[in-house]
């Protein structure tokens, strides 16, 4: 087992990750931009190592300075967290060239899974289910005219580089996918350097269903069931919760199961999450993409599997089987997550940052808050603006969501800008409470 | 005999520093213990007491001896992070006297100008400081040496490559905060220069 770890990240995650590796007896080290001096996980790790000024490239994504940290702190390992470096195969190359162990997959799998394309390519030959359309990338117009004829409009024109919901373009009929498909190539060059277009079916109306995977470096990889993230503002999500409402039993099951193949087949290990789409009339799945590392909603899973999974990928990190298999994996009860972000959003999602005077986060059976927050706590403008996270797990999903609403009614964050409010409207929304929502819903309700 | 006992600390805090459980800051305590000696002997001594603490840039000075105790905290300088300087033989601990650095100041940038008139130079990258270019060299700089916008004052080694540090004023050095082979942090303070 690991006996230090450097944590390369901030906020809420870093503070995570600090609580698991004190409860597996490892010390901690945080590195910190300036701003984040007073931060909860530095304060309250055993090291804390300041690496640059409050901009990002200078700070929590310059590898030099965050591996000088660590060999200056002389680390076992380091945990990226999410975003920032978490899925750079360029750094976690760096860490182990360093003898540093990057907690996370291996970089053959990160990069074959990470690119769109060879994970598409993976998928069918596994026979998980994918979007119907371009096996790869698009040459010509005319070949692009075929497969919208053979899989039928409305068809999406997808950047190959592209990712994040960007560099999309969806069409409706061929005259649309003529001047489309020439003008997404000009795009797609323009925005990432690289003109490679696909062609695949567009989902009128879909729900977001991911799968969390885990596996251990001896073969033994397991899935923890799905995640349902249909309510989403601009391709962020703002709710989650599990099960997903709207599947049964043998779709999920079947869902599972592909996702665990084509993780397999990669020969991935340590927690990953497979996103689909599906469409909400035939329940029909389409693959989006693989993150190949632990997500912001990953404590929806651990409410309903019991299963810590941070703790999970520092063990499997250092070498430890998975302690379960997959028979032992059982989904008990339901559990959402509600992403409390610093936005106004009576002022258009408006960046509300600054000094919290009150900060008093509800409690109680079932609740979870998982948050660097704190009363005095200064919210910086540098990054993405999450100050907190409630859980909440219930045997049920009514109960899961009116304790929600009894949690929301409860949390008090005052005088900053929060969208508390905006997830107690969707806690009362009537078609959210009958599981009749698909990715587009938040955005027309708040339209009206 | 007098046994004099001091306890000091500085205001710098080198990196990698351990971290004991949070404390709170403690508001001046200056106690003193009039003795029969004359009151204007002690108010001579208290002056000593507080040269001592600006020329040696301490922020906080604990001394006991002959049944006196005199603890003094200098306010105005704000400290980066508290961290304990070694105790230099503590024979008694006074009772009840504990002092910390506030915790979560943000730092000066890098050429701080502190109430003192005298500009730090601080370390722009995380690494291993070196006084000098190898160890049998003598040191880039030491205190009393002139500095140049463009003068090395020392090498910080990070991820085994080593970059020469420039002091980026002019003025003379007067105090080098740091040890050769020290672990130091961004904006880290290395060395104090009084300009001109």
């Amino acid at each position: 087992m690991f006996s230090r770890i450097l944590i390369a990240n901030r906020g809420e995650i870093a503070l995570r990750i600090l609580r698991a590796a004190r409860e597996l007896d490892i010390e901690t080290v945080a590195v910190y931009s300036t701003v984040d001096r007073g931060a909860a996980h530095v304060r309250q790790a055993d090291h804390a190592i300041c690496i640059g000024p409050a901009v990002a490239s200078e700070s929590y994504l310059n590898i030099p300075r965050i591996i000088s940290a660590a060999e200056i702190a002389n680390v076992d390992a380091i945990h990226p967290g999410y975003g920032f470096l978490a899925e750079n195969a360029h750094f976690a190359e760096v860490c182990r060239s360093c003898n540093i162990e990057f907690i996370g997959p291996s970089i053959e799998s990160m990069q074959l899974l990470g690119d769109k394309v060879s994970c598409k390519q993976l998928a069918i030959k596994h026979k998980v289910p994918i979007s119907p359309g371009s096996k790869g990338k698009v040459e010509t117009e005319e070949e692009a005219i075929k497969i919208a004829k053979q899989i039928g409009y409305p068809v999406i024109i997808k950047a190959a580089a592209g990712g994040g919901g960007r560099g999309m373009r969806v069409v409706h009929n061929y005259m649309a996918l003529r001047s489309g498909y020439k003008a997404a190539m000009v795009e797609a060059d323009a925005c990432f350097g690289d003109s490679s277009v696909y062609v695949e079916k567009f989902i009128e109306h879909a729900r977001h269903v991911e799968v969390q995977v885990l596996g251990d470096q001896h073969g033994r990889l397991v899935h923890l069931f799905e995640r349902d993230c249909t309510m989403q503002r601009r391709h962020q999500k703002l709710i989650e919760e599990s099960p997903c409402p709207v599947v049964s039993e043998e779709e999920r099951d079947a869902l599972c199961k592909s996702a665990v193949r084509l993780c397999k087949a990669a020969n991935y290990h340590s927690a990953g999450t497979v996103e689909f789409l599906m469409d909400t009339q035939t329940h029909e799945f389409h693959l989006m993409e693989v993150n190949t590392r632990l997500q912001v909603e990953h404590p929806v899973t651990e409410m309903v599997t019991g299963i810590d999974i941070v703790k999970t990928q520092i063990r499997v990190a250092a070498g430890e089987k998975l302690a379960f298999t997959q028979r032992d994996v059982k989904i008990r009860g339901h559990a959402i997550e509600t992403r409390i972000n610093a936005e106004d959003p009576a002022n258009g999602f408006a960046p509300s940052p600054g000094r919290i005077e009150r900060f008093d986060p509800p409690g109680g059976p079932g609740v979870r808050v998982d948050t660097h927050c704190h009363g005095g706590y200064v919210v910086p403008p540098n990054y993405d603006s999450m100050i907190a996270k409630l859980i909440v797990h219930q045997p049920a999903r009514e109960e899961a969501i009116a304790t929600v609403r009894r949690a929301l009614g409860e949390f008090r964050i005052e005088p900053i800008a929060t969208t508390i409010p905006l997830h107690d409207r969707l806690m009362r929304n009537g078609q959210f409470l009958r599981g009749d929502v698909d990715i587009h819903f938040v955005e027309r309700l708040l339209e009206k | 005999m007098a046994a004099w006992c001091s306890r000091f600390r500085t205001g710098e805090s080198p990196s990698g520093r351990r971290r004991s459980p949070e404390r709170k800051g403690v508001i001046v305590v200056l106690d003193m213990f009039l003795s029969r000696i004359d009151f204007m002997i002690d108010i001579k001594k208290l002056r000593e007491l507080v040269k001592l603490m600006v020329n040696n840039e301490l922020t906080e000075l604990d001394i006991e001896s002959e049944g006196e105790r005199v603890s003094l905290k200098r306010r105005g300088e704000e400290p980066p992070a508290a961290v304990l300087a070694p105790a230099v033989s503590p024979a008694v601990s006074p009772p009840g006297v504990v002092v910390a650095s506030p915790v979560g100041v943000e730092a000066q940038g890098s050429g701080a100008e502190v109430s003192d008139g005298l500009h730090t130079i601080t370390s722009p990258m995380v690494g291993t400081f070196y006084s000098a270019a190898s160890p049998d060299s003598p040191p880039f700089v030491q205190i009393g040496d002139r500095v140049s916008v463009e003068s090395v004052v020392c090498l910080i080694e990070a991820m085994k490559v080593f970059n020469e540090i420039k002091a980026e004023c002019e003025g003379v050095v007067v105090q080098v905060l740091v040890e050769s082979g020290q672990a130091v942090e961004f904006d880290q303070p290395l060395f104090k220069v009084k300009p001109g």
